[in-house]
């Protein structure tokens, strides 16, 4: 028993050459087992597909076809995803200060917006925005500027209650030392809190706009031009659901996959 | 403002939003039991200890969370040519069994490496640990996540309509083009979701209570 701690601890103290050995065959193990899942997976993924109708009746020809198209309504899905993305994140800071409120009459209103969008199917804020804003405010709104305003009341809800739980955990220390230097509050907040906040969340954050960018895939309803509305488009043109649909999945797969593999290598490493 | 309410549309129309309600619940309820069970399938190979079945589960997962939900649906109503019924609920089952595995993942691994050995020391099987000890421990650990999850399971029976299913968005929807008076549906609908939210929240919290273990 003795000899084999101390020769453990003679593989992890001085072999450093061991343990890179076993290391490596571990990675090597992983990959393995990466890479044979990965086949796995994709050849039942295409089994379950071709076993349906053959690859010559799926009808690829239209993908090539509509490329610039396509590619300009992806375009259009991003916009969309980014520019809601900015619009709604200053609104939910402030919505998620009013729920963290000292005051009743702050903190409840907040909440109400919050859970009750919340609540509702995204479809239906869609219409809410598209249908009944026209009727109140007295004029009609446009797609590209409804569905962004639509896009951004459904992100700045769920957005509020992360950059809550972000604001929570920033230790009250930090703020009551910005007290005891003479900060006001407004300026605690502003400068000290929201920044560690925000730091903190940057995951979150990122998952936020990639369901905002899954979530895009709904205007078509209303009619905005986006990467899934386009390939409507082509499907009720030419009859290919499967040619369209499959690249509808493995588009916004890619997109999300890459998007969230650039923004993780951007990040900061969290360290214990 | 000019716009001039009239709730009564809501009372002329009750029939079909009713309608639409039903739609909606019996779209729920199966995809939500498949959901669950894929959810506690693919989570159980998700957290199992053989590597390439985890790989497996975890390619699933990453699969499907990153394609729209409705997606899944146009594929399975246009492609596969399901009736509208049965792919809204095979593909909110489908979509929302990768969040369930995350969900189970997550319950199995925070007492599986306690529980575990302390069974098989008890005489358990590896099967019998998993069935009989970590699974109900870990169901219950997992329940106010799944009852967000079914929360949003819910609000997405609503994607159902873009397949033409006749369901709660799909009433107000025809309600609105027929009135012209989309603030007042779109309250409607919203309420009946919300009742629908409340009345979810109010039996999972039972079921909550119900399976607490008292000592």
């Amino acid at each position: 028993m003795t000899d084999k701690v101390i020769a453990l601890s003679g593989t992890a103290g001085h072999g450093r050459l061991g343990m890179a050995a076993a290391d490596r065959s571990r990675v090597m193990r992983r990959i393995a087992s990466k890479a044979t899942s990965l086949v796995i997976f994709v050849a039942l993924l295409t089994f379950i597909l071709l076993s349906h109708t053959p690859l010559r009746d799926m009808r690829w020809g239209v993908i090539p076809a509509y490329h610039d198209f396509l590619i300009r309504s992806l375009a259009m899905s991003w916009i969309v995803t980014l520019v809601s993305f900015l619009l709604s994140t200053p609104a939910a800071i402030i919505l998620a200060f009013g729920r963290l409120s000292r005051h009743r009459w702050l903190r409840y209103p907040s909440m109400a917006v919050v859970e009750g969008v919340r609540i509702i199917p995204e479809l239906m804020i869609i219409f809410w925005i598209f249908f009944t804003a026209p009727v109140v405010i007295g004029q009609s709104l446009d797609k590209f500027t409804s569905g962004i305003i639509a896009l951004g009341v459904i992100n700045a809800a769920y957005l509020t209650e992360a950059i809550r739980a972000g604001i929570q955990s920033v230790p009250s220390g930090l703020s009551l030392a910005g007290l005891g230097s003479g900060l006001k509050k407004w300026q605690v907040r502003l400068w000290i809190v929201l920044p560690i906040a925000l730091w903190n969340m940057l995951p979150e954050l990122r998952n936020r706009i990639i369901s905002l960018f899954k979530l895009t895939s709904l205007l078509y309803l209303i009619g905005v031009r986006e990467f899934f509305g386009a390939l409507i488009n082509i499907n009720n043109r030419e009859f290919a659901p499967f040619a369209t649909m499959i690249i509808a999945g493995v588009v916004y797969f890619a997109c999300a996959y890459v998007f969230e593999v650039c923004s993780r290598f951007l990040e900061p490493r969290h360290t214990g | 403002m000019s716009y001039r309410f009239d709730w009564s549309v809501i009372w002329t129309y009750k029939g079909l939003l009713l309608s639409g309600l039903v739609g909606t619940v019996e779209v729920f309820l199966p995809a939500a039991a498949l959901s669950i069970a894929g959810g506690i399938l693919i989570g159980t190979a998700k957290a199992s200890r053989l590597e390439i079945l985890r790989d497996l589960a975890g390619y699933y997962v990453q699969t499907f969370r990153n394609i729209p939900g409705v997606v899944i649906l146009f594929f399975l109503y246009f492609a596969y040519k399901l009736n509208p019924y049965t792919a809204a609920v095979v593909g909110l089952g489908i979509h929302h069994s990768a969040y369930m595995a995350e969900v189970t993942q997550a319950g199995i691994r925070s007492c599986a490496s306690s529980l575990r050995p302390t069974a098989l020391a008890s005489g358990f099987t590896s099967f019998g640990a998993y069935r009989y000890v970590i699974l109900p421990v870990a169901f219950r650990v997992m329940l106010p996540p799944l009852a967000t999850q079914m929360l949003e399971l819910l609000k997405n029976t609503s994607l159902a309509m873009t397949i033409s299913f006749a369901e709660l968005t799909f009433s107000v929807n025809i309600m609105t083009d027929e009135t012209f008076r989309g603030f007042e549906s779109a309250t409607a609908g919203t309420l009946l979701y919300a009742a629908l939210a409340l009345v979810l929240v109010a039996v999972l919290n039972r079921i909550e209570t119900r399976l607490k273990v008292r000592i």
